[in-house]
């Protein structure tokens, strides 16, 4: 009996002791209602163990009532205790939610900002002061339409009304606009926002976040000032630039797409080797390959434009990784100058060959041709000294003759070699000719021997008007008349037709004759020096040389066409363009 | 012998006991939590034991019984010193 009673008494102090220790340190503990609760608690615990100790001492068993009512009433408080302790916490959580909701939009960079349907500020937090010059109190209360200009107030606006009526979705809209700051510079402001419902659904506000972009605009400013250098330095670029992604064209200069004549939008969709035919595209598909592989080459190719042309170029070509991907970047640069300086160099040491063989046969010719009077002449000087001894009179005289006729053939060999040797040395000033009038004059000077030979001449009707060295010309007429007369053979009904045609857009003049023909395998010898096909034939063989080199000083050609020995023949030449 | 009041006292105290089981997590930010859960458990086994008293060990049960309010109070006196005076712990 007695330990019941002491385990109550140690209760009841326990209790009481409890009561005096949170009362002691009341301050300290948080939330009202839990220490009243937790009061409460023990002050129902302590009553019960109280009437347990009147009870179980025998004092009185009078209370017992009181103590089945208290002690009912303990097990219940427990609960308002544990259910304080939770409320507590919910109400603490949500106040430290809120403090931590307030300190992150205090402290956010960007400004959180709330608008009635009439569009006035209920919210901002503390960025507004840093991004507009605006103390929140100052922003709150104010109109949209207080910050912002009518155009960017029109922007927001229409935001704010597609935002409205897209609810119930409130996904939210963002958009950019400038507003103006307290100072009354402008600020742009990249602002995203959503509607806020009610239980009902229906919008009681407008919520977002802005973001000061002046940065961001510098910046994009920035890329768009460098992109533009960028652009009008690659512009600047002589010649073509070009970045190809694997094949594919990507980059070009404003010269790229003037050269190739295709528009930006075409060339978007072309292939590095589509501006190449035939070996050449085989060629820059291996280069290509060759830049992915090795990281860099060239090559040199014909660049075909859009209308067809093909334009020598040299290409080079290396490769950059740009995010990763191989890109192949290079240039390419217009080398016709250099082509046409090669062809023009190579037809130069050509035309030096031809003219050197030329020259060696022309040494070797007027050697071997003027030494044969001289032959004659110190064969008849001996002779002469003979006669002399002897006092033959008639022989002396025809010694003399042959000495004299081979220092005229001589002397008559000399002047034509120096005439030949000034031709393109001593030129005369060209001038426009009608060619017709150059062969009546050229007639003139040969009519003697037409009307011997009895020649029928014809000019063909249409003969055009000529660019030329008029005295030269005149030569070449009457040299081409004089031959075709000389070589008219057997001829019965001798006849020349001087005429011209078209060949191929070239104006060809020529001398035609029925006479003795030429065999085509001597069709080039019969302009050389000194050539005579007919050894009989009257002149010295410098006639046609003559000619041919009074024509190439004009930039023309010349050459014959004949079917053969008795066919006749037809001299032809052209004349170089005015231009 | 029964007591209705004892009865009530532990259909309440497992009730409070279920209540304790739903809302654990949130229960145990209470500061010194075990203290307090130990001082309620202990109640609530001198509230059981009082009801089986009535069938067994009568003696010995209510002995147990008293111990309990004893221990149970104790409990409550050392969870409030470390309540009040004790190091912060918990949510609060």
């Amino acid at each position: 009996m007695f330990l019941p009673l002491i385990f109550d008494l140690i209760a009841l102090l326990g209790s009481l002791a409890a009561l005096i220790i949170l009362l002691s340190g009341w301050r300290r503990i948080p939330g009202r209602e839990v220490k009243l609760f937790i009061a409460s608690l023990l002050v129902f615990n302590s009553l019960y163990v109280f009437l347990l100790v009147m009870e179980w001492s025998g004092i009185t068993r009078e209370l017992d009532p009181y103590e089945d009512v208290i002690g009912a009433l303990i097990p219940m408080w427990w609960v308002f205790v544990f259910y304080a302790f939770i409320l507590n916490g919910r109400t603490l959580d949500l106040q430290k939610s809120e403090k931590e909701y307030r300190l992150l939009a205090d402290n956010s960079i960007d400004s959180i900002w709330i608008l009635d349907l009439d569009l006035n500020f209920t919210y901002i937090n503390q960025a507004v002061e840093r991004m507009m010059g605006f103390k929140p109190e100052e922003w709150i209360g104010s109109n949209l339409s207080d910050h912002s200009d009518p155009e960017n107030l029109e922007i927001m606006k229409d935001a704010a009304a597609r935002m409205l009526q897209a609810v119930p979705d409130t996904s939210g809209v963002t958009f950019e606009a400038d507003m103006v700051a307290k100072d009354g510079s402008v600020v742009p402001l990249e602002i995203s926002g959503k509607v806020i419902l009610d239980e009902d659904g229906n919008p009681i506000s407008l919520q977002g976040v802005a973001r000061d972009i002046r940065d961001r605009r510098k910046a994009e400013k920035e890329l768009l000032r460098e992109r533009d250098f960028t652009r009008q330095v690659i512009d600047s670029l002589p010649g073509l630039f070009y970045a190809l992604a694997g094949e594919q064209l990507v980059i070009w200069n404003q010269e790229f797409s003037t050269i190739s004549g295709y528009s930006p939008e075409e060339l978007s969709k072309l292939k590095g080797t589509d501006f190449f035919e035939g070996d050449d595209r085989t060629l820059i598909a291996e280069r290509m390959q060759q830049v992915y592989r090795e990281g860099s080459a060239m090559a040199e190719a014909e660049f075909v434009t859009k209308d067809g042309r093909k334009i020598p170029f040299v290409f080079s070509g290396k490769r950059c990784d740009f995010d990763g991907i191989p890109h192949l970047v290079g240039m390419g640069v217009d080398i016709s100058d250099r082509k046409q300086i090669e062809r023009e160099r190579e037809n130069l040491i050509t035309k030096l060959e031809v003219q050197n063989a030329e020259l060696e046969r022309f040494t070797y010719t007027v050697s071997h041709d003027l030494k044969s009077p001289l032959i004659t002449i110190n064969g008849f000087i001996g002779m002469l000294r003979d006669d002399l001894g002897k006092g033959c009179s008639e022989t002396i005289e025809h010694d003399l003759s042959r000495i004299s006729s081979a220092a005229d053939k001589m002397g008559r060999l000399l002047k034509e070699l120096l005439d030949l040797s000034r031709i393109g040395r001593l030129v005369n000033p060209p001038v426009e000719v009608p060619l017709e009038e150059l062969v009546h004059k050229a007639l003139e000077l040969a009519h003697g021997q037409i009307e011997r030979r009895g020649v029928q001449v014809k000019i063909l009707p249409e003969l055009p008007t000529i660019y030329c060295d008029r005295v030269r010309l005149l030569e070449v007429m009457q040299n081409l008349i004089d031959n075709a007369v000389k070589y008219m053979g057997d001829q019965s009904e001798p006849r020349i037709e001087i005429g011209s045609r078209q060949d191929d857009g070239e104006t060809v003049c020529f001398v035609r004759d029925n006479g003795i023909g030429i065999d085509p395998s001597y069709a080039e010898k019969v302009f050389g020096l000194f050539e005579q096909l007919d050894q009989k034939a009257e002149g010295s063989g410098i006639g046609l040389a003559v000619v041919k080199r009074i024509v190439e000083v004009h930039g023309g050609r010349i050459w014959v066409e004949s079917d053969g020995i008795g066919h006749g023949s037809t001299f032809c030449f052209t004349l170089a363009d005015r231009q | 012998m029964i007591h209705w009041n004892e009865i009530v006292m532990l259909v309440i105290g497992v009730a409070v006991f279920s209540f304790s089981l739903a809302y654990a997590e949130e229960l145990k930010r209470i500061p010194h939590w075990l203290v307090l859960r130990l001082a309620f458990y202990i109640l609530l086994t001198a509230w059981a034991v009082t009801i089986v008293e009535g069938f067994i060990l009568e003696t010995t049960l209510n002995i147990l019984e008293h111990l309990c309010y004893a221990c149970g109070s104790l409990l409550l006196a050392v969870w409030c010193w470390k309540l009040s005076f004790g190091r912060k712990v918990g949510s609060e």
